[in-house]
């Protein structure tokens, strides 16, 4: 092999691949998306590992094409970090941060050396998470890298990238008879196909593209992505085009005049196209004028990013005196008043179906201008992106692991400004030691969790995160879960009320409670929270 | 007459002077050896004699109906003048215990009442109502057997030291309206219906802890009793309330669960002044080992 060909990691070239990989992502992120485990409306593990890879693809867009590989490196991994949303997000980008120690030191992208990238990829991730739990992509990327190692001294790169995706593949399907709730819900962990998907995109160049030689790992573009992914068009508009004889390379060449971001893939019978343009109209005539066009997707790009920017600024009020200060991630407006009255400093909007990065809470912990800040997550899947930011933030930041909003507000009542950050942490964490948090939300599909058979639209309760009722009848479900939060004793049950007519009712059904406990203090809130009628804690 | 802590003190030549914000019983200010001075309280235009002209009854069903709420004022140097020139005319040595410098400006007209006189000892208490009652209480029961000028101001000390002061009001309100939150500021104005438990401490009100529910408050009200004390020798306690008969009670049983030798000697309604920044429902338990 010429030296020539054993080119260095040029901007150019791993634009290309990270895009195949983005836009591979993002064509099949709802089917990533419904692979969530609990029937509860969250399933947004797809979106989060877009919107983590987005972020590497902004921090390239904005990269100069002279930059060293150590430099490119440390671009995509600042993207990966800072984009970070939800577990699997982050568990992402520790994998990205991983698999790039070997390039930045600038080493060519021969099979040796995507082979090492996996190695570190996979150690990385797997020492960013606590307790790894097998199942999850954490054992896809091992599976892939095992079978990576054994691939044979001089393989043909295409035989290689083959053996990677099916091994890949095959782990993706393992993973229910790993993890209970997977084979429970009768579906393969949400986190690993993304992976799949994307690791896919890059090999294959969005899945259409002819198989590439590896030593080309880097160069492969997707042939339609490789203008600039960012633009100024409003519309991000994707779609699948349904027909017989379906010809990419036409429609693509159509279609250029009118937007860029342009990608159009898939087979003669089944077209994906995404594209960035401010005629989402005429684009979507020129598809049904070659075939049905379904799964169609329309999002104000713009409104999306004025919208984030509103956000901070509301939430930005000026900083209450004290050594400690709390950032919050909370949604609904009742909820917001809670946490503020309390004293809580900066709420960072998001939630349950809503998981902000990273680099959101690490602006909302740099906005507090204090050098010892709590960050309370409120929610399983922010918990993570929380430790990261927490990391790279230069304030003294200690990550109190709450669950949940009503744990989040139950640990607020003992936070104390004027200590220093760590007793604040300590205290504020041991809270969650007598604390039960129940939930009760509509089931968006039929499940079977934890024993307990869930039907589409059915309201389901849970107790500290596991389904104990599942009931078209609210007041039966809000009376059993009710019925296990008080157990044991517990004198203290505060009800957060949600919004919207479910709300209303359920609401309803805690003040009918007051009769049959009369011994237990009751508080009831105006939670206004989305998705959520009530959320319930007892202490 | 110079003092000298071998001074012997008892009944006979020794007096003790509070002023109305020890929050003492009727039967107590009936001691011959204790004199209470009132703080006043304004209602509007209407002024009364804390405990004299107002008593808590009447003062919390006040309270409840009242606009505005009400004011309250320090006594005058004058009046203190004029006690210490009759206890004087009695006996050698007067204490005058008062509520804490730092809530109230009551030492002061009681420290400038006292020059010119002889024999007269102003203390800080760095607390306020029962609290300070209990110790004047237990001064008084110093005085029934005898004791010297050092043993006397030795249990002042102490008490001051080690005398366990808790209490929960019902809505920090009253205290934040009153100017006299101290560092107890960071639990007011929660939406969640917080107890916060107070103390005083270095002569200001602090948040000791903060807890939700009314049980929650009584049972750590009781653990702070069993935390700063020791089996075997006699713990006397004092509970006290503002229109929260019941609470009062409840805390009584709790601190007699313990496996502590209590002996409740006190008990006692927080009066107008101090119910001014209490509000209602507050209940409180003060207590020293012996």
């Amino acid at each position: 092999m010429a030296s020539d060909d054993r080119e260095r990691l040029s901007v150019d070239r791993v634009r290309s691949v990270v895009l195949a990989g983005f836009y591979a992502l993002e064509a099949r992120k709802q089917e990533v998306n419904d692979l969530n485990v609990y029937p509860v409306p969250d399933g947004d593990t797809g979106t989060n590992l877009c919107l983590t890879v987005r972020s590497v693809v902004d921090e390239l867009r904005g990269a100069s094409d002279d930059l060293d590989p150590a430099q490119v490196c440390e671009a995509i991994a600042g993207g990966a970090l800072m984009g970070a949303r939800g577990n699997s997000g982050v568990i992402l980008s520790q994998m990205v941060r991983g698999a790039l120690e070997p390039f930045a030191a600038g080493e060519p992208p021969t099979i040796d050396t995507v082979v090492a990238a996996l190695r570190r990829a996979t150690d990385t991730a797997y020492r960013a998470v606590r307790k790894p739990v097998e199942g999850t992509m954490l054992t896809v990327i091992r599976e892939v890298t095992e079978a990576a190692e054994t691939a044979e001294e001089g393989v043909a790169p295409s035989a290689f990238i083959d053996l990677v995706l099916e091994a890949g593949w095959n782990s993706v399907r393992r993973t229910p008879t790993l993890l209970k709730v997977l084979a429970d819900a009768g579906v393969v962990d949400a986190g690993g196909y993304g992976l799949m998907v994307l690791l896919e995109g890059m090999a294959r160049g969005g899945g259409s593209a002819p198989r590439e030689e590896a030593s080309e790992l880097a160069r492969q573009p997707a042939a339609a992505v490789l203008e600039e992914p960012e633009s100024a068009y409003t519309y991000c508009t994707s779609f699948l085009v349904e027909g017989r004889a379906l010809e990419a390379a036409a429609f693509e060449e159509a279609l250029i005049p009118l937007g860029d971001s342009l990608l159009v893939v898939g087979t003669e019978s089944q077209l994906k196209v995404h594209i960035h343009t401010d005629q989402p109209g005429t684009v979507l005539t020129l598809a049904t004028s070659r075939g049905v066009v379904r799964e169609v997707e329309i999002d104000n790009m713009k409104d999306q990013t004025a919208a984030r920017e509103a956000r901070l600024r509301e939430h930005t009020s000026p900083p209450p005196s004290g050594r400690t200060q709390v950032v919050a991630v909370v949604i609904g407006e009742g909820m917001k008043r809670l946490f503020r009255s309390m004293g809580a400093a900066y709420i960072v909007d998001g939630g349950q179906s809503m998981n902000p990065s990273a680099e959101e809470l690490l602006r909302a912990v740099e906005a507090t201008d204090s050098a010892e800040v709590i960050l309370l997550p409120n929610n399983s899947n922010i918990i993570m992106a929380a430790e990261q930011a927490a990391t790279m933030s230069t304030a003294h930041v200690v990550v109190v692991p709450s669950r949940s909003m009503q744990a989040g507000l139950s640990a607020m009542v003992v936070y104390d400004p004027e200590s220093a950050v760590e007793p604040n942490g300590r205290d504020m964490a041991a809270v969650f030691e007598s604390l039960v948090t129940g939930e009760v939300t509509r089931a968006v599909r039929d499940s079977r969790v934890d024993d307990v058979q869930i039907r589409e639209g059915e309201f389901m309760g849970l107790v500290d995160d596991r389904v104990v009722v599942s009931d078209a009848d609210l007041t039966h479900v809000v009376g059993t879960v009710t019925s296990y939060l008080v157990d044991g004793g517990r004198e203290l049950l505060t009800a957060l009320v949600g919004e919207g007519a479910d709300a209303a009712r359920a609401a309803e059904a805690v003040e009918g409670l007051r009769g049959l406990y009369p011994d237990l203090e009751l508080e009831v809130h105006e939670g206004g929270q989305p998705l959520y009628p009530l959320l319930l804690s007892a202490e | 007459m110079i003092e000298d802590p071998l001074d012997q003190l008892d009944r006979t030549n020794t007096a003790i002077v509070v002023d109305s914000c020890a929050d003492l019983p009727e039967e107590v200010r009936a001691d011959t050896n204790l004199t209470m001075v009132p703080l006043k309280l304004h209602f509007g235009d209407d002024t009364f004699r804390d405990w004299i002209d107002i008593k808590p009854a009447e003062f919390y069903a006040r309270l409840r109906t009242a606009e505005q709420v009400p004011t309250t004022s320090q006594p005058s140097m004058g009046e203190f003048q004029n006690e210490y020139r009759r206890l004087r005319e009695r006996f050698d040595h007067i204490f005058s215990i008062h509520l804490g410098e730092k809530l109230s400006g009551t030492l002061s007209s009681a420290t400038l009442a006292k020059e010119g006189f002889a024999g007269i000892t102003v203390v800080d208490s760095e607390m306020a109502s029962l609290a300070v009652g209990l110790l004047a209480y237990r001064l008084l029961a110093l005085l029934d057997r005898g004791t010297t000028r050092g043993e006397f101001l030795a249990y002042i000390d102490r008490y001051r030291r080690e005398a366990g002061r808790l209490f929960l009001l019902d809505t920090l309100e009253y205290l934040q309206k009153g100017g006299r939150i101290g560092k107890a500021s960071s639990v007011a104005g929660s939406l969640l219906h917080i107890k916060p438990l107070l103390t005083f401490d270095d002569g200001i009100v602090d948040s000791y802890k903060k807890v939700r529910g009314e049980r929650k408050a009584m049972t750590a009200m009781q653990e702070y009793l069993v935390e700063r004390t020791q089996p075997g020798p006699p713990v006397r306690v004092c509970i006290a309330h503002g229109a929260a008969p019941e609470r009062a009670e409840e805390l009584a049983t709790l601190v007699q669960e313990t496996d502590r030798t209590i002996d409740i000697c006190l008990r006692g309604e927080v009066g107008a002044v101090i119910g001014t920044y209490a509000g209602p429902g507050a209940v409180a338990l003060f207590f020293i080992q012996e």
